[in-house]
């Protein structure tokens, strides 16, 4: 029971991480319908944001956190106005490949300046593990699924409840209805950019903090993982990305703990399959088809 | 000999001289193995981009997982020859047909459950079982795990003790296998697969409507693919003697994609280009290595931003003429004569006195919501009708359940005594119910004349191998169609504009264009979506006009929703009226202008009181 | 117009192509280099990479082979054996080398081998592990001990140290440890020491934790960890953190950790195999330590230096005592090679393997190797 416990722990840790990487996925989504491929480069570039900061500026470990946020915003709201802007008219085929492109952009610019070898990150949190019942749960892991949870719920209310979060709501159910309307269209896919490009950043450091390593292509992974967890839970939907990720997580913890660890990506691919054809939408999502 | 005959002449000279002069040029050591292998690579990514054009270019879906494919032809081809007590010379070719069909069945067994869906969903389908082929290979114990396979037999050296002719005889079997492949893509591109195949690309949901059935199309194009894709593995593995599931992973998928694009999604001219330039430039500047991928993405994204139709769009260097140059060459050595074959005419019985098209209690719920109900019209042979009603009654949904694009969920659909209900769309069209849409769907890209033989498409009977090989079936099918699709345009007076995209002409003649193409496929019910939307008084007119001439020249019962009052009333011998998804009056159009509840309907209750009120007192 | 210029364009690249003739008859001996040079994988490359070129310096100022100058040409493979074939063949055919030294991986050298055995031009790996790179090739050695030996070394060490029972993590989509799995599980059963556990996590992986604390509710002494370092600083910073407090095993690949950890003292569980220590006191060793440290101004920490620098050497040995770049003669003379070299002495068996010594090192709470034993075959 405890080792179940354990594992079922450790697939909510990385769960809630794929959740905040899946948020910027999904939210984007919604809106311009396009799958942001970047979007898991946009964590490698807060993770070295984070290192160069603590490690080579001796930043202090806060200081390190909110330049890797500003840093994944910044990219995130340049690279939608530079490559993805120009082409919201475009055959979806388009904007997919361009955002392709731009994900491969990073990983090989980052291979250039930094180097293929993988940076250590330093250890910026002292804290002994939590005991109790018998099982022993590290701070960090605490910590990631708490931070997780409370920027979802905050998320949430600001969607449901503000302004801005309305005008997004708004240009995600109809994009051109939203702007006869007065919404400012630009601004609001700049500010989901952005606010899921910070979500991306909070998730960097709290993913480097569990897995201490910075190189040029660790967004991939966990990139392709949270998609696969949008997806899931419902791409377009911001709660259907919270559950996406942490079912995403446990699936995942509890396969490599109890069916087999050397098939665990096949298996991962046959759950998105699966999810894909039998129910396109995911857990909790709606799909609107073509008007004919 | 003309110009024409004189380019093509040239063609045929460049191909088989190129052949020639590095087949000479190996042999005599010129180019020594290195170079002759740089070659052989070329080839090979020629193969992957041309079948990977299918899926992508022609059928326009993004396939993210072809090197996949690409994996599963060279390990079953390099293990058909390690485990194979055969001369090389006979195994080889056995195992590179093994390995493409047994690619081409899992690209159909990966396709089925996939097509359903479409677009990114698609795309991250086959990205996610590119991954999964990867995976699984490398776990399982026959295809050598992690460590894979080594100790193929070499193509360089396997057939000859005298490498240079092992090298020589490597390259012309790898030569004429791309060049056949490239030549069957290019043929089956232009005959009626392919143009059933390009028009799923323009527009999936007329594609369906004019008889094309998408899902067997989107199979075939993916099963090609798939087969092609088989081959190049084969050849890759005896090229390389090495085996190992890295090799295929994602970022070779993407490769293959860039030099699509680059080349121009639905240019195999331009997959041949890009593949040349992106194999070859790397060898040829080694040291630029690690820039190579980021030059890669810059490309693909400023294609996409400033030219994303690639650097030859879907433009095609003419193998085709030079072919139809050779096949006229041999029908006049052998003296036959080239037969046409018209498209074979559905024969209809005639429905003189019932009527050819009835609906029975038709209806449909979504969810809960009820968007037609107790829906009963009925159509007799070249009879005009009109379906009015106001903005959200369920017109459109009408035309939907008819055609199949909705499957009702009560009641019948009765074309010419036999229930068509339920089945799909294409189906339907076949049996005899072509339709336009509201808002245009052409297929933009296509000729006009392209346009109307796709709709040809299921009154036409030859295959894909005959498609390949262009046979006689398929030259005077083709040849039959084309001098009916004329007759079409002509009728129409648009014979001027028929090699113009559809996509390009002017609005009244798009309108046009779409009615053309709905009665290509001889339907004995014509349904019209709107077909005055848009048009101006004098355009209207005429529109009046040719529909009247459809229905005297093709015999065809024609019902049409329409908000153009004076069009309905001046050419609609009946008309029925629906609200809120209900037929709440039917008959002549005298009756219906005078019905108080259609009035009502159109105008709102108070309204309409108002306006009785006013007749009365004047 | 079009077809005219596809014509033009056929012309233009056959005549480029007869243009790039090679070009013989040279002054100058031409070994090629070949290994992933670039990537995740590149640094051990560049490691090998920077022991051929010291030697290739020092004996380029003591006047060459056969009086002639050296040169390696390198060329990158980014760890795709298929490339490793091109690069064969630019090198061979192009650029007239008369050795290879390579490759780096074992799954490159695997390649290579395929393409070199029916050349027969002499090639020397100074860093593939596995058995068979060098089985039925005449042409391919190695400079480096094997998978087994090592396999079996540390399933030995864990016995001597009274380790009873031992859980494995290994990359089951990497050749490399894969077999090193392989090895020391055909090893372990016979020196008494039971595997309790086998979990698996292949390449590129982050997130050990599941398979960890599956490991931990088995309860080993310790764990047998055959990746390369990137993958074991992970491990081990994981394991800390789920509270898996046991001593930890690697195999040679895993001697690029210490850079890639920040806190050092995580290193002191470790205890692996390697080629070559710094701390060697033979007269060889000593003198390419402070040769290279001279040379580039660091000490040879992954020890494919020392091994590269000992493929370039017996091949330039091979040569000198062959007395001609005949590739069969070279390879003659490599097979009959007998020399003291910096990783020890190196002679070669039937399988073309050198029959020398790994040594166990472990690391102090600052990171610095220590020797802990020397294992002899």
């Amino acid at each position: 029971m405890n080792l179940f416990l354990n594992q079922l722990i450790n697939g909510l840790h990385v769960g809630s991480i794929y959740a905040l990487i899946a948020l910027g996925y999904t939210m984007v989504y919604g809106i311009v319908k396009l799958i942001n491929f970047a979007h898991g480069d946009i964590l490698m570039i807060g993770a070295y944001t984070a290192v160069v900061t603590l490690v080579s500026l001796n930043w202090s470990a806060p200081a390190a956190l909110l330049a890797a946020i500003l840093a994944c915003v910044l990219f995130g709201v340049l690279i939608e106005r530079v490559a993805y802007k120009p082409l919201r008219k475009s055959p979806r085929i388009s904007s997919l490949i361009t955002a392709i492109g731009v994900s491969m952009l990073l990983q090989n610019t980052a291979l250039l300046i930094f180097g293929a070898q993988s940076r250590p990150f330093p250890t910026v949190l002292h804290v002994a593990p939590l005991r109790f019942l018998g099982l022993q749960v590290s701070f960090i892991t605490v910590l990631t699924v708490l931070v997780s949870a409370a920027l979802m719920i905050i998320l949430q209310v600001f969607v449901k409840a503000s302004k801005a979060g309305k005008a997004m709501r708004a240009a995600s159910e109809d994009y051109n209805t939203a702007q006869l309307m007065g919404i400012n269209v630009n601004t609001t896919i700049t500010l989901t950019f952005a606010i899921g490009c910070a979500l991306a950043g909070i998730g960097a450091y709290l993913y480097v903090m569990a897995y201490p390593a910075v190189s040029p292509t660790m967004g991939s992974l966990p990139g392709l993982k949270a998609f696969i967890a949008a997806v899931l839970g419902g791409i377009g939907v911001i709660p259907g990305a919270m559950l996406g990720g942490f079912v995403m997580g446990i699936a995942e913890s509890l396969t490599k703990a109890y069916i087999s660890t050397t098939m665990s990506d096949a298996v991962v691919y046959g759950i998105l399959i699966l999810v894909l054809l039998v129910k396109p939408t995911g857990l909790i999502g709606s799909l609107s088809r073509e008007k004919v | 000999m003309n110009k024409k005959t004189k380019a093509i002449t040239l063609n045929t000279l460049a191909i088989l001289g190129f052949y020639t002069l590095v087949s000479i040029m190996i042999l005599t050591g010129t180019l020594n193995n290195y170079l002759s292998n740089i070659l052989i690579t070329v080839l090979i990514t020629i193969i992957m981009t041309a079948s990977l054009n299918v899926t992508t270019g022609l059928l326009g879906q993004l396939a993210l997982g072809h090197a996949g494919f690409m994996a599963i032809g060279a390990y079953t081809s390099a293990l058909f020859t390690k485990s194979m007590a055969m001369d090389f010379g006979w195994s080889l070719p056995l195992s590179l047909v093994l390995g493409g069909i047994t690619t081409a069945l899992f690209g159909m067994l990966i396709g089925i459950p996939a097509l359903r869906l479409q677009g990114d969903y698609l795309a991250i389908i086959t990205l996610g079982f590119g991954e999964i082929i990867r995976v699984v290979i490398e776990n399982l114990s026959f295809t050598g795990g992690a460590a894979g396979l080594t100790r193929i037999t070499r193509m360089t050296r396997a057939f000859s003790e005298d490498r240079a002719l092992s090298s020589a005889i490597q390259f012309t079997i790898v030569f004429f296998i791309t060049a056949l492949i490239i030549a069957s893509i290019f043929t089956l591109g232009r005959s009626r697969h392919g143009r059933a195949i390009i028009s799923i690309r323009e527009n999936a949901i007329a594609a369906e409507a004019t008889g094309i059935p998408t899902t067997r199309y989107k199979l075939l194009a993916f099963t090609i693919a798939a087969f092609f894709a088989g081959i190049a593995g084969g050849l890759f593995a005896h090229q390389t003697s090495i085996l190992n599931a890295k090799m295929f992973g994602f970022n070779k998928s993407i490769e293959y994609l860039v030099m699509v694009v680059l080349g121009g999604m639905g240019s195999i001219t331009g997959s041949v280009v890009a593949s040349v330039v992106l194999v070859s430039l790397p060898e040829l500047l080694r040291g630029m290595a690690e820039y190579r991928l980021i030059i890669y993405s810059l490309l693909l994204i400023m294609m996409m931003l400033f030219r994303p139709a690639g650097l030859l769009g879907t433009r095609e260097f003419s193998m085709l003429a030079f072919w139809e140059r050779l096949e006229a060459v041999w029908h006049r050595v052998f003296r036959r004569e080239a037969k046409t074959q018209m498209p074979f005419q559905p024969r209809y019985d005639v429905w003189d006195e019932k009527p050819v098209l009835q609906t029975h209690q038709l209806g449909i719920a979504f969810g809960g919501l009820k968007a037609a109900e107790k829906i009963n019209i009925e159509l007799m042979n070249d009879e005009i009708v009109g379906l009015i009603g106001p903005n959200g009654a369920g017109k459109t949904t009408v035309f939907n359940l008819l055609t199949g694009v909705y499957a009702p969920t009560e009641g019948q659909v009765i074309l010419m005594g036999k229930q068509v209900q339920g089945k799909q769309t294409h189906q339907i069209t076949v049996d005899g119910i072509a339709r336009t849409f509201q808002n245009i769907r052409l297929f933009k890209s296509m000729s006009a004349l392209d346009n109307i033989k796709v709709a040809f498409h299921s009154r036409m009977r030859y295959s894909p191998l005959s498609a390949i090989i262009r046979d006689s079936k398929c030259l005077s099918e083709e040849r039959g169609i084309d001098i009916r699709a004329r007759e079409l345009l002509r009728v129409f007076e648009m014979e001027a504009l028929a090699d113009v995209p559809a996509g390009s002409l002017p609005y009244g003649m798009q309108r046009k264009l779409e009615i053309c193409r709905a009665l290509a496929s001889n339907p004995k019910v014509l349904l019209l979506d709107e077909p005055a939307a848009g048009m101006n008084p004098s355009e209207t007119a005429e529109l009046m006009e040719t529909i009247k001439t459809i229905r005297s020249q093709f015999s065809v019962a024609i019902l049409l929703i329409e908000h153009d009052m004076r069009l309905v009333m001046g050419i609609c011998e009946r008309i029925y009226v629906l609200n809120y998804g209900r037929i709440i009056a039917h008959g002549l159009p005298e009756e219906i202008r005078n019905n108080p509840e259609v009035i009502t309907a159109y105008l709102g209750q108070e309204q309409a009181q108002k306006e009785a009120e006013h007749a009365q007192g004047t | 117009m079009k077809k005219r210029s596809l014509f033009s364009l056929l012309v233009a690249v056959a005549l480029i192509l007869s243009a790039v003739v090679p070009v013989l008859a040279e002054d100058v001996i031409k070994i090629g280099g070949i290994g992933v040079l670039s990537g995740d994988y590149g640094k051990y490359g560049l490691a090998v990479r920077e022991g051929v070129d010291l030697y290739i310096k020092q004996i380029n100022a003591a006047g060459g082979v056969l009086g002639k100058q050296v040169e390696v040409i390198w060329e990158d493979t980014q760890g795709d054996p298929a490339f490793a074939i091109s690069a064969y063949n630019k090198l061979v055919e192009q650029d007239g080398v008369v050795g290879i030294i390579g490759g780096v991986l074992s799954g490159e050298s695997k390649a290579l081998a395929e393409v070199s055995a029916e050349d027969g031009v002499p090639q020397i790996t100074p860093s593939s592990t596995a058995y068979d790179v060098t089985t039925d090739r005449p042409n391919v050695f190695r400079t480096c001990f094997l998978d087994p030996f090592q396999g079996n070394a540390i399933a030995n060490y864990m016995a001597q140290q009274g380790v009873k029972k031992v859980a494995v993590l290994y990359d089951n989509a990497t050749e490399y440890s894969e077999g090193l799995y392989q090895a020391f599980k055909a090893k372990s059963d016979a020196e008494g020491v039971e595997i309790v556990a086998t979990e698996a996590a292949p390449y590129g992986e982050r997130d050990y934790k599941t398979q960890l604390t599956t490991i931990k509710n088995a309860g080993p002494e310790a764990v047998f960890l055959p990746y390369y370092g990137a993958d074991a600083a992970m491990v081990l910073a994981q394991a800390k953190e789920i509270g898996l407090d046991v001593r930890f095993f690697g195999a040679d690949g895993i001697s690029d950790i210490v850079d890639l950890v920040t806190d050092k003292s995580l290193l002191t569980s470790l205890v692996y195999t390697d080629h070559f220590t710094t701390d060697a006191q033979s007269e060889k060793a000593v003198a390419f330590v402070k040769a290279f440290e001279a040379e580039y101004g660091k000490l040879p920490s992954i020890s494919f230096s020392a091994t590269g620098y000992d493929a370039i050497l017996v091949l330039l040995s091979a040569i000198e005592a062959a007395g001609s770049t005949d590739k069969d003669d070279v390879v003659a003379a490599i097979k009959a090679t007998d020399v003291s070299a910096v990783s020890g002495n190196i002679t070669f068996d039937d399988h073309n393997d050198p029959i020398k010594s790994a040594f166990l090192l472990t690391f102090d709470a600052e990171g610095n190797k220590q020797f802990l034993d020397q294992v002899d075959p």
